[in-house]
This record gives C-alpha cells, structure tokens and sequence, in this order.
C-alpha cells in the first residue's frame, strides 16, 4: 500500500458515494469503498481502472457482522485511516402521513441504515481512525432531518433517521473532538442518485458535481486563529455552504 | 359529561403517578402498560381508573388494546405518551455502544408514541385533541448535552421530529401539543402534578413547536 492518504467511503456503488470514490482517486487517494450490491457494475469497472489505489469492500453498514468484516478486511491492508465517509443511506418508497398506517419494516430499515450504521462505522474503525493522520468524520446527512426547518407531513422514517443521525454525531462530537477529531455534517442537495432505490432523475445536482462539492467540503480544514478554532463547533453545512439549524 | 385521558406505560413510577393525578382531577383514565393489567387490579381504588394490557413496541398489541378501550369510551380527548425504554441501560461513548440497543430504544421511544398515535386517532376527533409526548433534555440538539447513551438521546431527537411532524399536519386540524421533560424521579410527585396542570390547561402559543420541563422552562428542540 502506497503512503498517500487513506480514506473509507460507505454505500459507494452508485451515486454520490462512487462519485465521492471517484473524486477521492483524482485527487490521489487510496479508496476502500464499502460496496453493498455486489453486481453493480461501475464501482468494478472504476476498480479495473485503478487496481492499486481503490480497494472494494463488501459492506453492509445495516449489520454488524458485516461492518466488523470491513474493518478486519481494512485492517488487514492498512494500518490507519485518515478520514471516514458516511454515505450510506436510503430513503422512504412509501411516503405516508400520520392519518395512514405507517410501514414499520420500512421504518426500521431507514433507521438502521441512516442512523444506527454511521455510528456502527465509527466504532468499528475508531482504532484505524485514531491511528491515522486526518482523524476526520464525515456524516452525508439532510435537510430532512432539521427540526427547525422541518415542513413535511410524510416521511416520517427519513426525517427521523436524519434527525437521529445529527444528534448521535453530537454525541461523537463531544467525545472524541477532546482526542483531536474533527467532524462534517453534511446536506449535499437533492442528488440525481438512488436514494429510494431507482434513479431519481428530477434532483437538482448531478452525482459527480455533488460529489466534488462534498469531498471538496470534508476534506477543507476550517479557520482557526484569533482564539478561534472553528473545529471545535458542530455544524451542519449544505453545498452552498450554508449552515443549517438544528 | 367525563373528559378522557389515555396513558401510555403507566407500570412506570411517573406515568403511574399520572394517572393519579387525573383520577383526583375527575378525569376517566385509560391506563395501558406492558404489565399484564391484572397486576394493577387492587392498585387503584377508583371506578375512574381502568387499566388495559399494551405494549407499545408491538403495534398488534397496541391496536388491540385500543379495540378494548373503545368498549369504555368512543372518545379520548388527552393522549399521554410516556417512556418506554429508559435512559441508563447503555453507558455513554461509543466504544461500548449496542446498535441493538439503539434499535430498541428506537422501537420504543419513537415508534412507540408513533403506533399510538396511529391507533387513538380516530378516538379523538370529538374530543379536545391533544396529543402530550413525553421526552427528555437528552433528545435536544438545540442543547446537545453530553452524558447520555447514544441511542437514547438519538431516539429522542427522533421523537423530536415527528412531534414537529405531527404539529404541522394536525395543529391545523385542531389539535394541540404538549412535549414534556418530566425531571427526575426524585421529583415525581411535584412534576406529575404541574404535568396534569400543564396538559389540561390552554397556552397563549399553541401554535409553537415547545418541550417545557416540570418548572415551566422551555427546552428547545
């Protein structure tokens, strides 16, 4: 394994996380990306283009055997990351109000995916995390899960998820911001991506370009002088760079 | 003609505390816990109190419950949601967190009021309409405090979310809301009562998105 930096990328078969993949390798980075479908074929092909620096994981951040698996597997090439990307994530097929009965297997499936498995991946790589030289988290959240701008009536597994998401990073944050990591909460946009498992071809951002302005996001350092460190405040910013509200 | 209240995980030293204070107020409560109900048959000595077996982590259960309340009552005008799953069963820092555990205070923290809700709507179009979650400072981004099991205070901030969910699509139906941070349990009794006060009076800002604690304060979300 070379010495450039090294970085973990989750739910990166398709969309935005293999367009993180994809920007990640141009800029000269070794790549373990967490595959979860296995016969989708870009992330094999964008690996036969780049055999040394991209390694494909199979990873299902919804189970913890299988993150355990990854961690062993990354482990097993490289003794540290520097950053760690959280992509993974799906949304509702079902979208329903209150006054409908909601679809509890859903329900459940959103949780574990968006909240419970960015915090599985925290865990399991916090000894590859603490040995390496980022120390950075990167949490691909959503406006979805803001409580101050919430304004829908019917997604409720998503928002949810989202919501829970952003507090168990400030629960992260508090603890490990002491050792010296630092954090990206993340809205990217409404990504042409597939989200709810199909392409979703109305979004407003092409895959890629929202990729370049989130890699270009997480692995930016932020201001730090006249006793300010800006790293030491949790925030979760968008693609315009616009911070959100809680 | 008697208002109805139905609480949720009234096993529990607060909610049972609850369920006092409405019976004193002359309210017809709907008690429902996970306990079998006949482990409550000489707890209460009020025809105003009637105690149904529901788990709020299954919604089969919850439905059936709610099928034999509608044998007492076809009107619930005060929904009260309690905790089911508490703070202190995992200890804070992730190192030692159980995603099952996650999980399950997700079950009951969140899709617990959840499936309630779902079920008592219909009960409670000819009533007062409010709907009362319990919560806790430990779901609060707003504040983010530090200290707590991870899965807690991320299925609290959950329950967060769709409270505010809930307040946009039904405020506008008539109904109103009460989030509520009962304290510790060394101040049961005092924070039940404000609890009873708070729940059944009127506020100047119904239309507001609020958690309150038992002294009035507002905690933001």
């Amino acid at each position: 394994m070379s010495r450039s930096r090294i970085a973990v990328v989750t739910g990166a078969d398709r969309g935005l996380g293999l367009g993180i993949t994809k920007r990640l390798l141009e800029l000269g980075w070794d790549v373990f990306a967490g595959s979860y479908l296995a016969d989708w074929p870009e992330l094999t092909e964008l690996r036969q283009k780049e055999p040394e620096r991209l390694h494909v994981i199979p990873l299902d951040v919804a189970s913890d055997e299988s993150v355990r698996a990854a961690s062993r597997a990354v482990g097993g090439k490289t003794d540290r990351v520097d950053v760690l990307i959280n992509n993974a994530g799906i949304a509702t097929r079902y979208p329903r109000t209150i006054h409908e009965e909601q679809v509890e297997e859903e329900l459940l499936r959103i949780y574990n995916v968006n909240a419970v498995g960015p915090m599985r991946m925290a865990q399991a790589f916090m000894p590859l995390l603490r040995a390496g030289s980022g120390k950075r988290m990167c949490f691909v959240s959503s406006e979805a899960g803001s409580i101050n701008r919430s304004f829908r009536d019917n997604w409720y597994g998503y928002c949810m998820s989202k919501t829970a998401l952003n507090r168990g990073v400030q629960c992260l944050f508090d603890e490990l911001r002491p050792d010296g990591f630092t954090f990206r909460l993340y809205h990217p946009g409404w990504v042409r991506s597939y989200m709810s498992g199909e392409l979703n071809t109305e979004g407003d951002l092409d895959a890629d370009d929202a990729a370049r302005m989130a890699v270009a996001y997480f692995l930016r350092d932020r201001y730090e002088g006249q006793g300010i460190q800006e790293e030491d405040r949790l925030v979760m910013r968008d693609w315009m760079g616009r911070e959100w509200p809680w | 003609m008697d208002q109805v209240v139905l609480i949720t995980e009234v096993h529990r030293p607060w909610e049972y505390a609850l369920v006092q204070e409405f019976a004193k107020k002359g309210w017809r409560v709907m008690g429902c816990s996970p306990v079998p109900e006949e482990e409550f048959q000489d707890a209460f000595d009020t025809d105003k109190i009637h105690i149904f077996t529901m788990d709020t982590r299954s919604r089969e259960s919850v439905q059936q419950a709610v099928r034999r309340i509608q044998e007492h009552t076809c009107r619930v005008d005060l929904l009260v949601c309690g905790t089911a799953s508490s703070q202190g069963r995992e200890a804070a820092g992730i190192a030692k967190m159980s995603a099952d555990l996650v999980l399950e205070d997700y079950q009951a923290n969140t899709l617990g009021p959840i499936r309630v809700i779902e079920a008592c709507l219909p009960l409670m179009d000819n009533g007062l309409r409010r709907i009362a979650l319990l919560s806790d400072v430990q779901g609060s981004l707003g504040l983010g405090l530090s200290g707590a099991g991870t899965g807690y205070a991320m299925s609290k901030a959950a329950l967060h979310m769709a409270y505010t969910m809930l307040h946009g699509d039904l405020s506008g139906k008539g109904f109103t809301f009460r989030l509520f941070e009962p304290g510790s349990e060394l101040e049961t009794g005092d924070s039940a009562e404000a609890a009873a006060a708070y729940f059944t009076g009127a506020r100047e800002d119904e239309e507001r998105v609020v958690m309150l604690d038992w002294r009035g304060q507002e905690i933001s979300l």
